[in-house]
């Protein structure tokens, strides 16, 4: 049976906002899905949401995987079935090495664990197909990782892992031209080997070039307004969303910025942020 | 390498002929007294529940000691340690104590004289309704100028232990001298938690990453030692079964 992850009419809300607003959207194995649309307006918590990260509320809709239902899995459970996100801000875990934490991913998914000498020798052709530096297996999970770095770590995690629904968040950005050309063969490599699906969230047509999306959706304001194929992509890297939010007389939501305090002189700065 | 397992009441001397001596407990109630007269490595390692570790050092001019203690039994253990350390002498003290039921433990560590040097680095993690109360001191006594006392201690709560009580306690009875204490202590990250989950990684095998980076000790630590590996497998099995 082909892998197919189905979103219905996900309504997805934090503290009390609504987000995303009735999203629906069908991922088959082999398809390249391209999500868009500006910033603060969804799109990396439909991602956030499909992989169960608990800040997000589910109020309405449902997610099924295979015809199963995601929504009451654990996260773990998830990932374990074959849905993987590549996350825009990776984390960093000091003191557990890249090597200890990829076995144990990997050995979370099988009967038996993988021999050492079996993940060796994977793990060193996965980082020097990513050209990355010989000593990650022995370094701290994404401590002391350049932005570029912790990218291309979560790409190498995608091809130690195989998954059959993969998620990449942004991870172009952090990446300079000759990297984004590496990763991108690196998704298309194993794109060949192992038909997953994909979805991905970039805001780079460059990106969308490499790996060349079969679908493209357009997020506004927690919906999906536009649908189309790569050459609703080119359109948008050309004209920008001005010319949608006119067709369809609609309005983006405008991103959160946080307030910044300074530490220290704190009383008189204070008044003037929020003057 | 002499490897010593101690028997009820031991006073040990550790003459110099030795670079590396593991101290195995398994007994219920151990007294030891090192007087060390050569530099040289010293690692007690837990092997039973239930144990009670009085130990005091002495550690002569311008020598450099390691001390190690590590142990992840279940049960009660209490510890009661003092080191003196004398004139122009190093002691570096690592310890690692996983708490799963409950853990009383006293560190004292002095600089007797001039230009010693005292470094304590405390690794703990506590599991649910576990009791730990570690009291660490370190002293700077009259005369030893120049002298330098550090010590930092990290604990690690998983689930809701009872008791995580850690005190850092810096005494200093001298000018020009150096010393320093630092303690952090809390629960892992929802966030980094979420990204281990994302993986297909459980809670149970999560708390495992993180208590083995927390208290497996680094190989060097049992250089010279014989049994070396046979020490490390052992305590790998230990971190590997907590819940099984």
């Amino acid at each position: 049976m082909s892998n197919t992850l189905e979103i219905i009419d996900l309504h997805v809300s934090v503290e009390d906002k609504e987000i995303l607003k009735g999203i629906n959207l069908v991922v088959k194995e082999g398809e390249v899905h391209a999500i868009m649309g500006p910033n603060g307006n969804g799109k990396s918590t439909l991602l956030q949401t499909i992989m169960g990260h608990p800040k997000y509320t589910i109020t309405r809709g449902s997610i099924l995987f295979n015809g199963e239902d995601v929504l009451t899995m654990s996260v773990d459970e998830r990932a374990r079935k074959g849905i993987f996100l590549a996350m825009q801000y990776p984390q960093e875990i000091s003191g557990v090495t890249n090597s200890d934490f990829l076995r144990a991913a990997i050995n979370s998914r099988r009967e038996e664990n993988i021999s050492l000498f079996k993940f060796i020798k994977q793990i060193e052709a996965n980082i020097k197909k990513l050209k990355m530096k010989d000593d990650l297996a022995h370094r701290f999970v994404n401590d002391g990782f350049s932005g570029g770095e912790k990218k291309r770590n979560e790409i190498l995690q995608m091809m130690m892992l195989e998954p059959s629904i993969a998620m990449l968040d942004e991870i172009d950005s952090g990446l300079d031209v000759d990297a984004i050309k590496l990763v991108s063969d690196a998704i298309n490599e194993l794109i060949g080997k192992n038909p997953m699906g994909l979805l991905v969230v970039s805001h780079y047509e460059r990106f969308f070039t490499l790996i060349k999306p079969t679908h493209s959706h357009v997020i506004v304001d927690g919906k999906i307004v536009v649908e189309g194929d790569n050459e609703l992509v080119m359109k948008i890297d050309t004209d920008g969303y001005d010319w949608l939010y006119k067709e369809l007389d609609i309005t983006p939501v405008k991103e959160d910025k946080p307030l910044v305090y300074s530490l220290g002189t704190c009383a008189n700065n204070k008044r003037n942020y929020n003057a | 390498m002499l490897k010593i397992v101690v028997e009820n009441d031991n006073k040990l001397v550790i003459d110099g002929s030795k670079r590396a001596y593991l101290i195995l407990l398994r007994n219920r109630r151990i007294n030891i007294e090192y007087q060390i007269l050569e530099s040289c490595n010293i690692v007690f390692v837990g092997q039973i529940q239930d144990i009670e570790l009085y130990d005091r050092g002495f550690i002569k001019n311008d020598l450099e000691v390691n001390v190690t203690y590590i142990n992840l039994e279940r049960g009660t253990y209490v510890q009661e340690s003092n080191i003196d350390v004398f004139k122009g002498a190093k002691l570096n003290v690592t310890s690692k104590y996983l708490t799963i039921d409950e853990k009383i433990i006293n560190l004292n560590y002095i600089n007797k004289d001039r230009y010693s040097e005292v470094n304590i680095d405390n690794s703990c993690v506590c599991l649910d309704k576990s009791v730990l109360k570690l009291d660490c001191t370190g002293k700077i006594e009259k005369g030893a100028k120049v002298s330098k006392n550090h010590q930092s201690s990290r604990c690690l709560t998983i689930d809701n232990p009872k008791k995580a009580e850690i005190k850092p306690i810096l005494l200093i009875d001298e000018n020009d001298v150096e010393a320093s204490h630092s303690l952090s202590s809390g629960t892992i990250d929802q966030d980094v938690l979420f990204y281990l989950y994302s993986r297909g990684i459980s809670y149970h095998d999560a708390m495992i990453l993180f208590i083995h980076s927390y208290l497996l000790p680094q190989e060097e630590v049992f250089d010279g030692i014989d049994d070396a590996e046979k020490i490390i497998s052992y305590l790998n099995e230990k971190v590997v079964n907590i819940y099984a």
